[in-house]
C-alpha cells in the first residue's frame, strides 16, 4: 500500500509570542534601569510584585475564559461586589474564616451567573457581561450606600505584603494560582473541554462535551479568582472605595491578549499572560520612576497591544 | 476616560431618568450636582443642604454621576433644566463641557451656581466656595512644612487631571512652595483612576524614586487611604508624612496611626447649607453685594466681588484632637 | 437472509413543516460492507444521515441495530452505540493536537489525589496505534489538527471513531474538496475499515469514488429510495441515470412531460 507523505508544519511557533513579550520586557527593563538607579532595587522589584498580585490572579481566570472563546468585562464589578461584601462582613465583626468564604462565594456566584446568562441565552459574552457589569456596579452602590468602608482589619495583609522563605508572599499566591490553573487547563479533561469549545463550539457539542456546563464552570472560576483578588485588595488597602475595580477588566484583557491569548478562542498561554501582567505593572512603575507622566502608560501598553494584534492577524492570514 | 467610568455613567443616567418629576409651582426647587454620587463628602453636603431646605421651605434634590465623568454630569444638568428647576448648583468636573449648557439654562431664567468647585470661565452667577483654592493649597503645604521643616521633597498624588479644583489646589501648592519655601521641591504629580490601588502604587513608586522623600500629598478623598497605606506598608510612618484633602472618616484611622497626621478640608454640611441658602435667596429675587450672615452658620460669609465668589470661610484642619468631632 | 443486518431502517418518514424530506425510506447495511449513499442535492441524503446519526428523530419508521430496535436521541447516543458519523465539518478542534482530538470528550485519565489527570502517554500510544492501523501518516502526534491536510484530518476523524470501537462509520462527503492524492488516501482508509470488518456508509457526489470502494449503492431521489444496486453488477451510467431520474423516465415514459 502506498504511503503518502503529507506535508504540514508542526505546531505553530508559540515561542514567538512569549519570546516577543520577553524581549519587550527586557527592553522595557533596560530603559527603566538605565534611567533610574532604583528600578532594579530589591525594594522596587518587590513593590512591582506586590502590585501585580490581584491583577495576576484575575488574569489566570481571564486567560481560561478567553481560551474558551469568551470574555468577561464585568470582572471589575465582581471584584467590587465581593470587596464590598468582605468589607461589610468585617464591619459586622466577622473573623477571617467567615470573611474569606464570603468573598470567594460572592465571586464564584457572580461568575457563574455570567456563565449561565451567556450559555443559556446565547447572548455574545461581551454584551452579556456588559449588562451584568451595570448590575454589579449598581449592587456596589446599593450596598455601599454612599459611605466608604475604611479602616478594615489588616489580618490578611501578610498574603500580599508579607515575606515567606525570603520571598514576597505574593509570589507564592501567584505561583499557587498559576500552577493550579495550568494543571486544570493542560492536564485535566476539563481543560481539554475548554480548549475544544474555544476552537469550535459545534464540534465540541458533537463529541458530547457539555458545553453549557463547562462555560458556567469557567466563568465561575474567573469569578472565584476575582473574589480572591478582592480579598487581597481589601487585605492590602483596608478600604473599599466607590471606584474599586475600575480598569481591572481592561487591564486583565490587555494582559491576557498581550500574553498570546486569541480573542477568538482556542489559544492562550498562562505564562504569556503572567508576562503581560508584569509588562503592564512594570510600565506603570517604571514611568513614575523615570519621571515620565503616568499618562504615557496607556500609550506604551496600547502600542504593544496593537503590535501584538497585528502579529496575530498576520499569523491568521498565513495559516489560512 | 476609563471603560468602567463610562459604564458607571450609564448607571447614573438610569438613576436620573428615574427621578420623580414632582413639580409644585409655588415651591422653589433647588438641584445640586456633585462630581460623583455616593461618596461620604457629598452625602454630608446633602445633609446640610436638606437641613437648609427644611428650614427655608424649599425642595432640594441632589444627583451626581456614579463616576467622575463630565459627559454624564452634563446630561444630569440638562435633565434638571428640562425638569424646570428654579436653581441648579453644580460642582463641575469639566468647565468646557458645561459652559454652553450653563448659558442656555440662564437664558431660561434658571439661577445657576457653582458650588464646591468652580467654572470661572462660564456664565454662572456665583461660586459658593468652601474655601479659596489658594487658601487650601497654602494651608496643606504650611501644615506639612510645620511637620517636616522648610526643605525636602514632596510628591503629589491626585485624581483625574480633568478635575479643575484639584488642578487649582496643586497650582496653589506649587506657587506657595516657590514663593515661601524655596527649598521645598515638588518632585512629581501623578493622576489616578480613582482607585486606592493606583494611589498606593504612585505613592510607593514616588518613595522608591526618592529615598529622601519627606511627604506625599493626596488631592482627593479617593487618594488618601492609598497613600497612607503605602507609607504604612513601607514601614515609613514617621519618616514620610502623608496628608491631603480628605474627609475625617476617610482619614481617621490614618490620623490615629500617625501615617497621615492631618487632613485639610472644610465642613461640607455647612457648604451644602450655604448653597441652598444662596440659591433660595437669589430665586426670591435677592441680591448679594457684600459680606453677610446666615442663620444656622456661625461664621460671617464673605463676598469677593471680583470673581463673584461667596466664601464659606477658611479651611478646616482635622487632626487627632478634633477628628472625632466630625462624621463625614 | 440468514445473516442479520448490521443496521436497517424501514419506512423512515421525516417531515419539515409541509415538506416531506424522507418518504418512507428503507435503508440497510451489512457487516463489513461499504454502502454508498448517492443522490442529487435535496434527495434526502443528509436528512437520512442525520436521522441515522441521531441528530434528527424520524416521524415514522423503525431502526434496528444488530437486530434490536433502537432510537437515537442525540449524536452522542448514536456514538455510544457504535454508530459514528463523521460530518463534513469533522468536529475537530483545530488548535488541539491529533491525540487530543482523537480522545476529545473521552480522555484517558489517571487519578492522582482524587483528581483525574490526563494520561497523555496512554493517549499518545493508543493514537499512534490507531493511526498506524489506518495507515495515516502524520508528521508528529503533537501537531495541531489545523495544520493537517484534508486527508489527514479525515484520518484523525476516523481514528476517533475507531477509538470508541464504532462498527458503523458514516462518512459524509469525505472526499469533497480534496486534492487527488488525498482522495486516494481517504478511499484507502475506507478499504482498511472494511478489512477490519467495519460497516461503512459513504455519502458522495463522486460516482468514480463510489465505484472504487463500495459494495452496494443506495440511490435516493426526492425523498425516496429508488435504487439498491450491487456495485459489481451496475455501471456508473446506470447510477447517474438513477440519480438524475433518467432511469425513472425510461421506465415510465408518460411522466416525461
Amino acid at each position: 500500500m502506498a504511503r503518502f507523505a503529507f506535508k504540514a508544519p508542526s505546531r505553530p511557533f508559540r515561542i514567538g509570542r512569549e519570546g516577543l513579550l520577553l524581549a519587550a520586557l527586557v527592553v522595557l527593563c533596560t530603559i527603566f534601569a538605565s534611567q533610574s538607579e532604583f528600578f532594579l532595587s530589591e525594594r522596587n522589584l518587590t513593590t512591582i510584585l506586590r502590585n501585580s498580585v490581584d491583577l495576576a490572579v484575575v488574569c489566570a481566570g481571564m486567560t481560561i475564559v478567553i481560551i474558551l472563546g469568551g470574555i468577561d468585562v464585568s470582572v471589575g464589578g465582581i471584584v467590587a461586589v465581593s470587596a464590598v461584601l468582605i468589607g461589610r462582613a468585617y464591619q459586622y465583626g466577622m473573623p477571617d474564616w467567615v470573611v474569606i468564604p464570603v468573598g470567594l462565594a460572592a465571586g464564584a456566584l457572580l461568575g457563574a451567573l455570567n456563565g449561565a446568562i451567556i450559555s443559556k441565552t446565547r447572548v455574545p459574552p461581551i454584551v452579556a457581561t456588559l449588562g451584568t457589569m451595570y448590575i454589579y456596579i449598581a449592587v456596589l452602590f446599593l450596598v455601599i450606600g454612599g459611605v466608604w468602608i475604611s479602616g478594615l482589619p489588616n489580618t490578611l495583609s501578610f498574603l500580599v505584603l508579607g515575606d515567606f522563605m525570603g520571598l514576597p508572599a505574593g509570589v507564592f499566591v501567584i505561583g499557587f494560582i498559576y500552577v493550579f490553573s495550568w494543571l486544570l487547563l493542560r492536564r485535566t479533561p476539563w481543560g481539554q473541554r475548554v480548549v475544544a469549545i474555544g476552537c469550535d463550539e459545534v464540534a465540541a457539542r458533537l463529541v458530547g462535551i457539555r458545553v453549557d456546563r463547562t462555560k458556567i464552570q469557567a466563568y465561575a472560576l474567573l469569578g472565584l479568582f476575582a473574589g480572591i483578588a478582592a480579598i487581597l485588595y481589601v487585605a492590602r488597602l483596608r478600604n473599599v472605595e466607590v471606584n474599586i475595580g475600575t480598569n481591572i477588566a481592561l487591564e486583565a484583557i490587555a494582559a491576557t491578549i498581550l500574553g498570546g491569548a486569541n480573542i477568538r478562542g482556542g489559544i492562550g498561554s498562562l505564562i504569556g499572560t503572567l508576562m503581560g501582567v508584569l509588562f503592564i505593572k512594570i510600565t506603570q512603575n517604571g514611568l513614575v520612576l523615570i519621571g515620565v507622566s503616568s499618562l504615557w502608560e496607556t500609550v506604551v501598553i496600547g502600542g504593544l497591544l496593537i503590535v501584538v494584534l497585528i502579529l496575530d492577524a498576520l499569523e491568521t492570514r498565513r495559516v489560512s | 476616560m476609563s471603560f468602567k467610568h463610562t459604564l458607571m455613567g450609564g448607571v447614573a443616567l438610569g438613576l436620573t431618568a428615574a427621578l420623580p418629576a414632582s413639580a409644585q409651582d409655588d415651591t422653589t426647587r433647588i438641584a445640586f450636582i456633585p462630581q460623583i454620587a455616593g461618596i461620604p463628602y457629598y452625602v454630608a453636603m446633602e445633609e446640610g443642604a436638606e437641613r437648609a431646605a427644611e428650614e427655608l421651605g424649599v425642595e432640594y434634590v441632589q444627583e451626581g454621576p456614579t463616576s467622575t465623568n463630565a459627559a454624564d454630569q452634563l446630561r444630569i444638568f440638562e435633565s434638571f433644566v428640562n425638569q424646570g428647576f428654579d436653581v441648579i448648583a453644580i460642582s463641575p468636573l469639566d468647565e468646557e463641557t458645561l459652559k454652553p449648557a450653563i448659558s442656555r439654562a440662564l437664558e431660561q431664567g434658571i439661577v445657576v451656581l457653582t458650588a464646591d468647585a468652580d467654572a470661572p470661565g462660564s456664565d454662572r452667577q456665583f461660586f459658593v466656595a468652601q474655601a479659596l483654592d489658594q487658601d487650601l493649597g497654602y494651608t496643606l503645604l504650611d501644615e506639612a512644612v510645620d511637620r517636616i521643616g522648610e526643605s525636602g521633597k514632596i510628591a503629589i498624588v491626585s485624581d483625574s487631571p480633568t478635575i479643575q479644583s484639584m488642578q487649582n489646589w496643586i497650582a496653589a501648592i506649587e506657587e506657595r512652595a516657590e514663593t515661601a519655601y524655596p527649598d521645598i521641591e515638588i518632585v512629581s504629580v501623578d493622576h489616578t483612576d480613582g482607585t486606592a490601588q493606583r494611589a498606593y502604587q504612585f505613592a510607593t513608586d514616588a518613595m522608591t524614586r526618592n529615598p529622601d522623600l519627606k511627604a506625599v500629598l493626596g488631592m482627593a478623598s479617593t487618594t488618601c487611604p492609598g497613600i497612607a497605606q503605602a507609607v504604612e506598608a513601607a514601614g515609613l510612618v514617621g519618616e514620610v508624612l502623608t496628608a491631603g484633602y480628605c474627609s475625617p472618616n476617610t482619614a481617621r484611622d490614618y490620623i490615629k496611626s500617625g501615617a497621615m497626621p492631618y487632613s485639610v478640608l472644610w465642613n461640607p454640611a455647612d457648604l451644602g447649607y450655604l448653597t441652598v441658602w444662596v440659591g433660595d435667596h437669589l430665586a426670591d429675587g435677592g441680591e448679594i453685594t457684600g459680606d453677610f450672615e446666615v442663620e444656622g452658620l456661625q461664621q460671617t460669609i464673605q463676598y469677593l466681588p471680583e470673581n463673584d465668589v461667596i466664601l464659606l470661610g477658611p479651611p478646616a484642619v482635622f487632626t487627632e484632637e478634633n477628628v472625632d468631632d466630625f462624621d463625614f | 437472509m440468514a445473516e442479520t443486518l448490521k443496521l436497517s431502517m424501514k419506512g423512515i418518514v421525516k417531515r419539515f413543516g409541509g415538506v416531506v424530506a424522507l418518504d418512507s425510506v428503507d435503508f440497510e447495511l451489512r457487516r463489513g460492507e461499504v454502502m454508498a449513499l448517492v443522490g442529487d442535492n435535496g434527495a434526502g441524503k443528509s436528512t437520512l444521515i442525520k436521522t441515522l446519526a441521531g441528530a434528527h428523530m424520524p416521524d415514522e419508521g423503525v431502526m434496528e441495530l444488530d437486530g434490536d430496535a433502537v432510537r437515537f436521541t442525540s449524536p452522542q447516543d448514536a456514538w455510544r452505540r457504535g454508530v459514528a458519523t463523521i460530518f463534513q465539518e469533522l468536529a475537530l478542534a483545530g488548535k488541539m493536537t491529533i491525540a487530543d482530538n482523537i480522545f476529545l470528550g473521552r480522555e484517558i485519565t489517571r487519578t492522582v489525589a482524587g483528581i483525574p489527570f490526563l494520561d497523555r502517554r496512554a493517549m499518545h500510544k493508543r493514537s499512534r496505534e490507531l493511526l498506524e492501523e489506518l495507515d495515516v501518516v502524520v508528521p508528529d502526534i503533537h501537531t495541531w489538527v489545523e495544520y493537517l491536510s484534508g486527508g489527514q484530518r479525515q484520518g484523525v476523524a476516523i481514528a476517533r471513531a475507531l477509538n470508541i470501537d464504532a462498527d458503523v462509520i458514516v462518512m459524509d462527503e469525505p472526499t469533497a474538496a480534496l486534492a487527488v492524492a488525498e482522495v486516494r488516501k481517504v478511499l484507502e482508509f475506507i478499504k482498511t475499515l472494511r478489512r477490519q470488518g467495519k460497516s461503512v456508509v459513504l455519502i458522495s457526489h463522486n460516482v468514480q469514488d463510489v465505484f472504487e470502494v463500495s459494495d452496494r449503492i443506495t440511490v435516493l431521489r426526492r425523498g425516496r429510495r429508488i435504487g439498491l444496486l450491487e456495485t459489481e453488477k451496475t455501471t456508473p451510467e446506470e447510477v447517474v441515470g438513477y440519480i438524475t431520474g433518467a432511469a425513472e423516465t425510461k421506465r415510465r415514459p408518460e411522466a416525461a412531460h
